[in-house]
C-alpha cells in the first residue's frame, strides 16, 4: 500500500491503516527527535504527542508532497518548540545551532521494513561470539579496545571478527543495497 | 567466477577498522588506494560502508519499540471528530541545503569579482596611484602593496597606494574599511590618510573604519603599536592617541574629538573572518555586526526586541543561517524583502510579557 493510500484511510478514521504508519514511522522518528533533544526518553514523548495530534486532525489533512517529508519536518518543529521552552533561555541559540547542524536528511534514520528484517536475519545468522561483538560496536558505539577488555579477549581478535561479521552481513544485504542506491537517486526530495 | 574472485582479495578485517574509525592514517590510505584501482573494488567498498551503516540505524532504531508506544497511546486516540485543520508544508528544500547553495554561489561570485577587478586594474597601471575599489558585495582580499603590506578592503571602499614607495613614509589612503597587516620597517613608518584621521604605524595589524558619511573613523590595533593624530585638530592638545593591542581610538570629525577606549566589540574584522562572537549581545547591536559583517540591512519590527541577549559563537556561517537561530530562539519570524531582512515579533511573542 502506497503512501497516499494510507493516508486517504487514515483521513477516513480507520485505526488499523494509522497503527501501520506508526508502527512503521515511529522507530524513524524517535531517532531523528533525539539527534535533536539528545534524549531517547524525550524523543519517544515528542514523537507520541506527535501521532496523538496526528489523528485528531485526520480529517483536514492533506498531503500533497511526501509523507516522509511532512512526518520529519512536523518532528522537526515540535523538537524546536521543546527547546524553546527550556527553562535556560541563554542556551537556546547555542542548542538551536546545535539541532539545526545535526539535521541530517530523513533517509538517514529510516530503514524500509524489508531492509530491517534483512539486516537483522544476517545478525542472527553471526555466530554468538562475533554478533556480540559487532553489536557493541554498531549498537554502543564502543571502540575494539573498550569491546577487548569488556570481554576479556584481545584486540586482534576483535578486529577479525568484525571483519567477518563485515563480510557475511554484507553478503546478505548486497543485492538490497545496490537496489536501494538506484532508487535513492530518483527519490530524492 | 570472475566476481568471487574479486571478493577473495578483499582484506575484511581492513575495511571493517576503517568504517569504524579505528584504522590509522595509513590503512586509510591503503584502503582508498585498492579502492581505486579497476575492477570492483570501490563498489566493494561502497556496499561495505553502506553495510556498516544500516547496521548501525538498525541497532539505534531497535532502541524504539512501536509497540510499546502503541499501546501507550492508543486510549488517547479518539474516534471523535476532528477539529483544527493542519496543512502540511510543500515541498521545500531543507534550510541547510538551501543555505549552502546560497553560500556557495555567493562565495564563488565574491572570488570572481575579486580576481576580475584585481586583473583588470592591473593591466592598465596608472601612471603614479594605484586604486582598488571594492563594490557594494565585495570584500578583497590579500591586496599587495609594494613594500609586501597585506591589506583586505571591506566592501563599498576605496584603497589608493603610490606605485613605489620612495619617499620617508609609505602613505596611503583609505575611504570606507580596511583591514592592514603592515610588513615591518622601522625606517620607513606605514601612514594612513583615514577620513581627517592620520594612522602612523611601524610595522603591525589593525582595523581602519573611515565611511565616507559617517562621523566618526574608527581604528582597531590587533597587533603592534600605531599612532592616531588628527592634523586638522591643529595645536590641540590630545590631537594625537597611541593605541596598544585591544585598543580602539575614535576620531570623532565633526566635535573634533579623538578618544581613546578598550575595544569592547569582538566582531570589528568579522567582515574579514567571518567569525561572530556574542556574549550576552544585545539584539540590537548582533544585528549591526551581522549587517556589518554580511554587506545586508536587518529591521526590527518592535524597539523592545533590540534589548534581547543573545549569547552564541558563529563560525563561517551564512547571514541567513544566523537568523533562522535568532529566529527561532527568540521566537520571532523573519522575512525577506528587496534584499532586507525583517524580524518581527510573532503573534502573543511571550518575551512581550517579560519585564
Amino acid at each position: 500500500m502506497d503512501d497516499l493510500t494510507l493516508f486517504g484511510l487514515i483521513r477516513e478514521g480507520d485505526r488499523e491503516a494509522f497503527k501501520t504508519l506508526f508502527h512503521s514511522w515511529y522507530a524513524p522518528l524517535c531517532h531523528y527527535a533525539s539527534h535533536f533533544l539528545n534524549d531517547d526518553e524525550q524523543a519517544e514523548e515528542v514523537v507520541q504527542d506527535f501521532f496523538v495530534r496526528l489523528w485528531e486532525k485526520r480529517a483536514t489533512l492533506s498531503v500533497d508532497s511526501s509523507l516522509r517529508h511532512y512526518l520529519f519536518r512536523s518532528v522537526r518543529n515540535h523538537c524546536l518548540n521543546l527547546i524553546r521552552q527550556d527553562k535556560v533561555r541563554q542556551l537556546h541559540a547555542v542548542r538551536l545551532q546545535e539541532a539545526l547542524l545535526a539535521d541530517n536528511a530523513p533517509e538517514e534514520y529510516t530503514l524500509s521494513p524489508e531492509m530491517m528484517l534483512k539486516i537483522e536475519e544476517g545478525i542472527e545468522a553471526l555466530p554468538e561470539k562475533r554478533r556480540e561483538i559487532f553489536r557493541l560496536n554498531r549498537e554502543q558505539g564502543l571502540k575494539y579496545r573498550e569491546i577487548a577488555e569488556k570481554l576479556g579477549i584481545s584486540v586482534k581478535t576483535v578486529e577479525a571478527q568484525m571483519g567477518a561479521a563485515l563480510r557475511s552481513l554484507r553478503e546478505k544485504l548486497r543485492i538490497f543495497i545496490f537496489f536501494s542506491f538506484f532508487t535513492k537517486k530518483g527519490k530524492r526530495e | 567466477m570472475k566476481a568471487s574472485r574479486n571478493i577473495e582479495e578483499v582484506n575484511w578485517d581492513l575495511l571493517a577498522k576503517v568504517l569504524s574509525d579505528e584504522a590509522s592514517a595509513s590503512e586509510k590510505a591503503e584502503v582508498e588506494a585498492w579502492a581505486g584501482q579497476p575492477g570492483e573494488h570501490d563498489a566493494v567498498l561502497k556496499s561495505a560502508e553502506e553495510t556498516m551503516k544500516k547496521a548501525r540505524l538498525y541497532y539505534r532504531s531497535r532502541r524504539f519499540d512501536p509497540a510499546a508506544a502503541w499501546e501507550k497511546i492508543e486510549g488517547d486516540l479518539h474516534a471523535s471528530p476532528p477539529v483544527r485543520e493542519l496543512k502540511p508544508s510543500h515541498r521545500e528544500v531543507p534550510l541547510r541545503r538551501r543555505i549552502l547553495q546560497v553560500a556557495a554561489s555567493l562565495l564563488l561570485a565574491l572570488a570572481l569579482g575579486a580576481v576580475g577587478y584585481y586583473a583588470g586594474f592591473r593591466q592598465h597601471e596608472p601612471t603614479v596611484f594605484t586604486e582598488v575599489i571594492s563594490n557594494d558585495q565585495q570584500v578583497l582580499r590579500g591586496i599587495l602593496l609594494p613594500d609586501g603590506t597585506q591589506v583586505t578592503l571591506n566592501n563599498n571602499s576605496r584603497l589608493t597606494w603610490p606605485r613605489q614607495f620612495s619617499g620617508e613614509v609609505r602613505e596611503v589612503s583609505i575611504e570606507g574599511e580596511a583591514f592592514f597587516e603592515v610588513h615591518p620597517d622601522a625606517s620607513k613608518p606605514f601612514v594612513i590618510t583615514a577620513g581627517d584621521a592620520r594612522v602612523k604605524v611601524l610595522g603591525t595589524s589593525f582595523n581602519v573604519c573611515a565611511r565616507p558619511g559617517e562621523k566618526t573613523v574608527e581604528v582597531v590595533v590587533e597587533t603592534g603599536k600605531v599612532e592616531v593624530t588628527a592634523p586638522r585638530l591643529a595645536q590641540e592638545p590630545g590631537r594625537s592617541l597611541l593605541l596598544l593591542p585591544g585598543e580602539k581610538g575614535v576620531l570623532f570629525q565633526e566635535a573634533r574629538q579623538l578618544v581613546k577606549s578598550v575595544n569592547d566589540n569582538p566582531n570589528v574584522t568579522s567582515w574579514k573572518t567571518n567569525e561572530l562572537v556574542f556574549e550576552q549581545k544585545k539584539l540590537g547591536d548582533v544585528l549591526k555586526d551581522l549587517e556589518k559583517t554580511y554587506h545586508t540591512e536587518i529591521q526590527l519590527s518592535d524597539p523592545a526586541l533590540a534589548d534581547l541577549l543573545l549569547t552564541a559563537h558563529f563560525s563561517q556561517q551564512p547571514v541567513e543561517f544566523i537568523l533562522e537561530v535568532i529566529r527561532l530562539t527568540f521566537s520571532l519570524e523573519l522575512s525577506a524583502q528587496n534584499g532586507q531582512y525583517f524580524l518581527t515579533a510573532a503573534q502573543n511573542h511571550p518575551l512581550k510579557q517579560k519585564p
